[in-house]
């Protein structure tokens, strides 16, 4: 899959030196949350992560059913880029470590 | 994309009051502008507060735009707004953040099942509570015009 890069207006947060890569990757993962409409996450997850349809729609009933759904997993700067606009449209989204055994 | 201006028609009469309950909330600044804290904690300590910022600062221009659009007396005397196709995303990430504010600051007395199932009693609201739960209406109906015209083939 073409995965589309994150458009987030970035203004000041830069890293400063690139911290050392794990060789297990990163992973964005998305919370539920009772606020946002299901065809919003849809939405939001084909224009960010350049889900089709079907897998868009997919995250989204594990995001409702579960509660939670790893939407992304690899390198850790591009994780934290598209966890940083996933929450820029108001997803409840951040990043793990998959070493983590969540 | 959709290319083509997309014009909102609602009830004047019904908008008018919820746009006023809504605007002092759009225009937030600085943290205020923040609907919800983002979970930062795999996120190195001395890039939190630049990243934090970057959404703050995000939710704060879409916001100030969805003012910007709803804020004329067209849309207070006629309920028509008339806005450009570029601007369908920020306000789709204003009415979520807007709806996420109302939800933490106005709603936090009823029950997340009630409101994804949008069974909500307002005999037993306050005032407060009926203007915050019809405002949170109107965005969610705002939300699925917009996403209808980017997304006109997306299945509901």
């Amino acid at each position: 899959m073409s995965v589309a890069a994150p458009k987030t207006k970035k203004r000041t947060a830069t890293r400063k030196k690139a911290a050392p890569q794990p060789t297990s990757p990163w992973l964005v993962v998305v919370h539920n949350d009772p606020v946002n409409l299901m065809s919003y996450v849809v939405l939001v997850f084909k224009k960010v992560l350049g889900f089709t349809e079907a897998k868009a729609r997919k995250h989204m009933m594990e995001v409702h059913k579960k509660g939670r759904s790893v939407v992304w997993s690899g390198e850790r700067e591009r994780a934290e880029a598209y966890a940083q606009t996933l929450q820029t449209w108001q997803l409840s989204a951040q990043i793990e470590h998959s070493s983590d055994g969540k | 994309m959709e290319n083509k201006r997309l014009e909102l028609k609602l009830p004047a009469p019904v908008v008018g009051p919820l746009l006023e309950y809504l605007l002092p909330l759009a225009r937030e600044t600085g943290d205020t502008a923040l609907a919800y804290e983002p979970n930062l904690d795999a996120i190195e300590e001395d890039f939190r507060a630049d990243w934090r910022a970057d959404i703050a600062g995000q939710s704060q221009d879409d916001q100030m735009r969805f003012a910007a659009i709803f804020d004329t007396d067209e849309f207070r005397n006629e309920g028509v707004a008339d806005f450009a196709p570029e601007d369908c995303e920020p306000l789709l990430r204003a009415a979520a953040a807007l709806r996420l504010k109302l939800r933490t600051r106005k709603l936090g007395a009823l029950a997340d099942s009630a409101l994804e199932a949008g069974e909500i009693d307002f005999a037993r609201l306050n005032k407060d509570e009926r203007l915050a739960i019809s405002a949170y209406m109107l965005l969610a109906s705002l939300q699925e015009i917009v996403i209808r015209h980017l997304d006109p083939g997306s299945a509901e």
